[in-house]
């Protein structure tokens, strides 16, 4: 029995599947169960949303025996547990904060509170490497637009939100999202090859003082600390 | 034991295969976007196709041998020449092998066609590894000193087998993975107009342009961002893109076409004003075609890495 209810599947050129469902949630579940099996033959698996990408090498595996593994993965059988759970600790002083109360009709600590009351789920790590998509923002903080013009500098750690989504700049790089706050937390070290925040994780900020920003600069990111 | 850069050209980076197995962190496998010609130029040296190379495009450069190294060079046909004390002792046309005495220079021209060639070291650059690979979109600048064992080769050419169709013939492409009725409609117009890489190409991407162009497709802003793979070919309101091998993981505009695996290389060998047409095939097609090409490649690899390691026995 399909229990992975893949909504379609498509080619995504010739040596990859793009795997549609129904939901964000599905497509995580799924996106879980994949990636603690291995699969002889498939080089990455990426979860995006609703989507999630299969890139495989054809010198190693058929494609259509593939295709019939992988829709009979049982995402039953995986719980939230095999994600990690991240806490982000964040100093509120962003430049479009100022910006984001007044679009919003919020004062800054409402904007404050709710982007830290919630816990978001990562749907896809993607734009530079280790950026983080999280979401869905609540109603009354969803709706800021991106910048007309990206910034030609966001600052790494950076804590951004547009639309209905949040993220975090890993580096210094451009970024038309608006700013609402900083992390003192590395959260990509490359010289190790560590990503602490996978597709998949669930995601919360913690807003901290500035004591507190200084303190913890430059410390690496631990998924499994809740501080 | 090194190779010194006194001119980068324009847009010369070291790259091998590129990296597997990050796109999940949002890292794009990057890698030579000319894999066959990459291949080529490390198998002229005895080397297998991951080895690090200099991709090189539109414009060459010049490098300056610190030791006595053995160079191949393959790709499109570049113009080349070997220096030494200001004076030019060889003219090399690619793909081939020499070798480089201490002080001596190989000064890399532009191409009449195409786009990239790869300049080999025996072993392969020996530059920093970054989650698998040497692969590097910072681009090489003048005073750099790239680290290579000492080697030598006798002077190779060899006839171009690069089995890249003429220029003519369209590249092939794929359906989806956006499958709505206004992606295939853009799929069908991609097919039949001319269109020509604009200026702003890159390794990240392909821009094409074309008069007939204009194509109305209101844009969905709701989209949400998708996984994307090398050659896959997104609308955009300024026309479409081709993507690179050094493009983002994640995409946000339609897309509605992808490039088969095996005319891949093609994209790469794309040059600002280059023409270019587009065919459809279907998907099983396109993985025949890709398993064809790979076996070719493999088997002619294999041919000319073969005579190197004979032709060293031989001079030992």
């Amino acid at each position: 029995m399909n229990s992975s209810r893949f909504a379609n599947v498509s080619p995504l050129g010739d040596r990859a599947f793009l795997i549609r469902f129904e939901d964000e949630d599905r497509a995580r579940l799924w996106y879980l169960a994949a990636r603690r099996r291995s699969f002889i033959g498939v080089d990455d698996l990426v979860l995006a949303y609703r989507s999630a990408a299969v890139y495989f090498n054809p010198d190693r595996v058929d494609p259509d025996a593939l295709l019939i593994d992988l829709e009979s993965i049982d995402a039953r059988a995986v719980h939230d547990h095999s994600a990690a759970a991240i806490v982000l600790p964040v100093l509120y002083d962003g430049v479009d904060l100022p910006f984001a109360a007044e679009r919003l009709g919020l004062s800054i600590n409402d904007v404050i509170n709710e982007h830290a009351s919630r816990v978001y789920h990562v749907f896809a790590i993607g734009f530079q490497p280790g950026f983080p998509y999280a979401g869905y923002l609540s109603e009354r903080l969803a709706g800021i637009p991106r910048l007309e013009s990206p910034r030609t500098r966001t600052p790494a750690g950076s804590v951004a939100v547009a639309g209905r989504q949040t993220g975090v700049y890993p580096n210094d790089s451009p970024g038309g999202w608006r700013i609402l706050g900083r992390t003192p937390l590395r959260i990509v070290d490359f010289d190790r090859e560590f990503f602490p925040i996978r597709a998949g994780d669930s995601l919360r900020f913690r807003s901290i003082d500035r004591d507190e920003f200084e303190r913890r600069e430059g410390e690496l990111l631990d998924p499994h600390s809740n501080k | 034991m090194s190779l010194f850069v006194v001119e980068p050209g324009i847009r010369s980076t070291i790259q091998d295969l590129g990296r597997t197995g990050y796109r999940a962190f949002g890292v794009p496998p990057g890698g030579a976007f000319d894999r066959e010609s990459h291949a080529l130029a490390a198998a002229l040296l005895g080397d297998d196709s991951n080895s690090a190379c200099i991709e090189i495009a539109l414009l060459g450069g010049c490098f300056e041998a610190l030791d006595p190294t053995a160079i191949a060079l393959a790709g499109a046909p570049f113009q080349a020449r070997i220096e030494r004390g200001g004076v030019v002792i060889k003219e090399l046309h690619p793909p081939f092998a020499t070798s480089l005495a201490s002080g001596d220079r190989i000064r890399i021209g532009g191409t009449p066609s195409g786009c990239r060639c790869y300049l080999a070291v025996a072993g392969g650059f020996q530059t920093r590894i970054i989650l698998g690979s040497r692969s590097s979109e910072k681009p090489l600048a003048s005073g750099d000193i790239l680290p290579a064992r000492s080697s030598f080769t006798i002077t190779r050419y060899m006839r171009s087998p690069i089995s890249h169709a003429s220029p003519d013939k369209p590249i092939r492409i794929v359906e989806g993975p956006a499958d709505d009725p206004a992606a295939r409609s853009v799929l069908k117009r991609l097919c039949e107009i001319e269109w020509t890489a604009s200026l702003d190409s890159d390794r990240v991407g392909v821009r094409l342009q074309s008069e007939q162009g204009d194509i109305d497709w209101d844009e969905d802003p709701e989209r949400p961002s998708a996984p994307v793979a090398p050659g896959a070919i997104q609308w955009t309101k300024k026309g479409p893109i081709v993507l690179g091998v050094a493009a983002g993981t994640m995409g946000g505009y339609a897309h509605f076409a992808h490039v088969i695996n095996a005319d891949l290389d093609r994209v790469g060998g794309l040059a600002p004003g280059d023409r270019v047409r587009f065919e459809r095939i279907e998907c099983g097609e396109a993985r025949r075609i890709d398993r064809e090409r790979s076996r070719e490649r493999i088997s002619l690899l294999k041919r000319v890495s073969a005579t190197y390691q004979s032709i060293n026995h031989e001079t030992d």
